[in-house]
């Protein structure tokens, strides 16, 4: 294992020309290239060594770059079953510390708003590529648009959801230029960056001119640093695998990571930093002003009365309408947005006293709506197409040529369209790197993995007497702090993990198979332990289970089945008999884990066993080499047993009990 | 100087080719290229179009509104005289097509080299053939 570097990170030059020798391309010079290729290529330039994706048109030529090229680079690139594992495992390589990207289209998107909350809240870098095309559901799908604009700021659920950067390449080339920088913008204020990229801009080729030299951020790490900011700040990167007892989840947490599911100043405090930090990234880019490309462009706006705002494909159109107006003495610029958000008065502020605002999008009017906070609203003109089919500068330039016209004939009647309105804004401050938090680290060299601290149980709760017995054999046998990871589901099972001295990754629901095998294709020296619920990996997580075990991951699988979902209230599980009783008025038929995984999917080995007698085999699944699935029979005494008491029986149980194992010549 | 282009054709005629060859043939002419495809979600069959620019200036606008050369494949009556042979092949009609229209605005030498680097060594020589027959068609329609 490679040891962490302590104090790496922040700008280095990147010759370009070089590394891109280095995957074939010869020529970097008038090259042509498709946005999908440049925007590959820009990942890769800017040191991106993990990609997982799944195919979805106008996006798809990314994915089939990256698994040309990453191999080159000792890079790993991943197909996995869905979206949400694409997420998820991009996500995961992230928190190893690895720089990763996924790209999608809008269905896939909205797929992935699960995960990219989740790499909010952990405060991970990450770029995602959303190639929109029209429509809600499949729409069209080879149509071009900018119809994802308001889902991608907002479609992640609750406050700080929409604590995202989103850029929005205008040309080939900036589809490579713009992609190092979403690099650059993640890592640096740790965030995920989403490429709104034009569904045009996907297949469009040009020939252009790609940069020798560029430069990259990596983020931050120092020794004894908290590992998640405060305020807005910016603070250490702790990567998981290096036994720093760093634990990434989707609860709320404090500074140094720890889960808090009830107090309110620490969930206010989590949710105004990310907040706070929101607001201070456009301040903080003017303020490195030398080491940021603009972020926005401004286009012969020097005397201009009227205005185009525009992005993506459509800025062109906009760049030409200006052209030809300015020939026909109409005296118009135009404002080219980069960053579509956050959005800051220091872009807009100088246009403020205009006659006119003319915002041309490929939708229906999405980021105009977050203008008005920036413009009266009757100085603003939207100039909308959602026919699937670009903005022609003939249309945009009658357009504005129309509005010009009536805000002249307005001027003339007296009509006083503008009202300016106050601005009361919190001030933004400058984002500090550091933390005065010292990250309170438990592990302070390799130990074996112990019990952090004691969850309170239901009394005779099964899980309790898996995490003794657990971290007893863990012991015995030599899993420390240093060669373990520890990736925990959601719900009663999800909490055993997190209750270890280990670096742990808590999931969202049913997640936990697509992390696991992210981190073990990065990090196959480290023993990989997932601990989660039945609910979680037969009935949400059971499509990651089964497409998990389409190659030979060697991770250790605990189900803790308690037939129910017991946090939520003892509702029927995938595993939860059809006779039994639960909360709710509702059966269905259960999946016998031994039946569907060892007789039907042949996986090499499977174990089934109630509390009683779990060591043994626990020793022996955590001993072998390769894929193994330990069915726990916890009970749930405070939902299931005292509904079902006949259906735990100690003595049927240990008659379920046994350990299923065959040679199999695929394992490595 | 500033041409566009705009292929018709459907899936599997092989319109994205076509630009493909253009393009590259511009840039060996130290021209610039911007081309598009204007397509149906259907792989076979959907319509499946491509838009060109060709400029010696830098291109500002890649959306093509006014069309100079129009290439159409959509007519499936087409007979191609390639040599002594008599073809119907709709992937030969697009070479030939270029070879008769676009050698105005590109070069024969760039255009055939592209049309190498594009194609199959399998079909190139029969690609050629078409390619050089659609130049002796244009002449002679003079």
């Amino acid at each position: 294992m490679e040891e962490l570097k302590i104090d790496y990170g922040g700008w280095k030059m990147i010759n370009a020309k070089e590394f891109l020798e280095k995957l074939g391309i010869k020529n970097i010079k008038n090259i042509i290239l498709s946005g999908n290729e440049a925007i590959a290529l820009g990942a890769l330039t800017a040191g991106c060594r993990f990609y997982a994706g799944y195919p979805i048109t106008p996006s798809s030529e990314i994915p089939q770059k990256m698994a040309e090229y990453l191999p080159l680079v000792n890079g790993i690139f991943f197909q996995p079953e869905d979206e949400i594992a694409a997420m998820g495992m991009t996500n995961a390589a992230s928190a190893c510390g690895i720089k990763s990207m996924t790209a999608t289209s809008g269905p896939g998107f909205s797929l992935k708003q699960e995960e990219i909350g989740w790499s909010i809240n952990n405060e991970l870098p990450i770029v995602i590529v959303d190639a929109q095309r029209i429509g809600p559901s499949t729409g069209q799908p080879t149509k071009p648009a900018s119809a994802d604009i308001d889902c991608i700021i907002n479609g992640r659920h609750g406050d700080g959801g929409n604590c995202v950067i989103v850029l929005s390449p205008t040309s080939v080339k900036e589809c490579f230029t713009l992609t190092v920088e979403a690099f650059n913008l993640a890592e640096k204020f740790r965030t995920p960056v989403i490429i709104a990229l034009d569904g045009f801009l996907s297949h469009h080729s040009q020939n252009i001119d790609l940069p020798e030299e560029i430069t990259v951020f990596d983020r931050i790490y120092k020794e004894n640093e908290a590992p998640f900011g405060l305020n807005g700040n910016i603070v250490s990167f702790v990567p998981i695998g290096y036994g720093k007892g760093v634990s990434y989840g989707g609860l709320i947490h404090d500074e140094c990571g720890n889960r808090i599911s009830f107090d309110a100043e620490i969930a206010e405090k989590a949710i105004s930093h990310l907040i706070q930090k929101q607001k201070n990234i456009i301040p903080n880019i003017l303020r490195e002003k030398d080491k940021w490309p603009d972020m926005w462009e401004e286009f012969q706006t020097d005397d201009c009365e009227y205005l185009i705002v525009a992005y993506g494909t459509t800025a062109k159109a906009a760049q030409e309408s200006v052209i030809n107006l300015r020939k026909q003495g109409i005296k118009i610029g135009c404002l080219t947005l980069k960053i579509l958000w956050p959005l800051d008065d220091e872009i807009f502020k100088k246009f403020r006293y205009l006659q006119k605002i003319i915002v041309a999008e490929l939708n229906t009017g999405q980021l105009v709506k977050y203008l008005y906070e920036y413009f009266p609203k009757p100085m603003i003109a939207p100039f909308n197409k959602w026919n699937g089919e670009p903005i022609k500068t003939s249309e945009l330039e009658n357009f504005c040529k129309n509005a010009a016209q009536e805000q002249k004939c307005k001027n003339l009647a007296g009509i006083i369209s503008s009202n300016i309105v106050s601005w009361t804004q919190e001030e933004p401050h400058e984002i500090k790197c550091n933390s005065e938090t010292i990250f309170k680290n438990e592990i302070q060299e390799e130990s074996p993995i112990e019990l952090k601290k004691k969850y309170p149980f239901c009394p005779g709760c099964g899980h309790q007497s898996f995490s003794n017995i657990f971290l007893k054999v863990a012991k015995d046998i030599g899993l420390t702090t240093k060669n373990t990871v520890i990736i925990a589901g959601i719900g009663c099972g999800g909490i055993v993990g997190t209750t270890f001295k280990a670096d742990v990754v808590k999931i969202s629901h049913g997640r936990t198979l697509n992390y696991a095998r992210a981190i073990k294709m990065l990090r196959p020296d480290l023993n990989i332990i997932v601990i989660s619920g039945d609910g979680d990996l037969v009935n949400i997580g059971g499509n990651h289970l089964l497409h998990t075990l389409r190659e030979k991951f060697d991770i250790k699988v605990f189900c803790l089945n308690n037939q129910n979902y017991g946090m939520t209230g003892g509702q029927p599980s995938g595993t939860t008999p059809k006779t039994a009783i639960t909360s709710i008025n509702f059966s269905q038929n259960p999946i016998d884990l031994k039946e569907f995984l060892y007789d039907g999917l042949k996986i090499d080995f499977f174990a089934k066993t109630p509390i009683v007698g779990m060591e043994e085999i626990i020793k022996k699944a955590l001993l072998r080499k390769g894929f193994s699935f330990v069915e726990i029979l916890s009970n749930c005494t405070t939902y299931f047993v005292k509904k079902n008491p006949e259906l735990v029986k100690l003595e049927n149980m240990k008659k379920l009990q046994g350990v299923w194992e065959r040679e199999n010549e695929n394992n490595d | 100087m500033k041409t566009t282009i705009e292929i018709l054709g459907k899936g599997g005629d092989g319109t994205q080719t076509l630009a493909n060859i253009i393009g590259e043939a511009a840039v060996l002419e130290k021209k610039n290229c911007s081309f598009y495809p204007v397509y149906d979600a259907m792989v076979r069959g959907g319509v499946s179009n491509s838009r060109i620019i060709i400029s010696n200036d830098e291109i500002l606008n890649p959306i093509v509104e006014i069309i100079d050369i129009i290439i159409d494949l959509n007519n499936d009556n087409t007979t191609l005289k390639i040599g002594d042979d008599i073809k119907k092949n709709k992937k030969l009609l697009g070479i030939f097509l270029i070879g008769a229209v676009v050698t105005k605005i590109l070069k024969k030498e760039s255009l055939i080299t592209a049309i190498k680097n594009n194609i199959s060594e399998e079909h190139c020589t029969q690609n050629i053939e078409a390619f050089k027959a659609g130049i002796v068609a244009e002449m002679d329609k003079k």
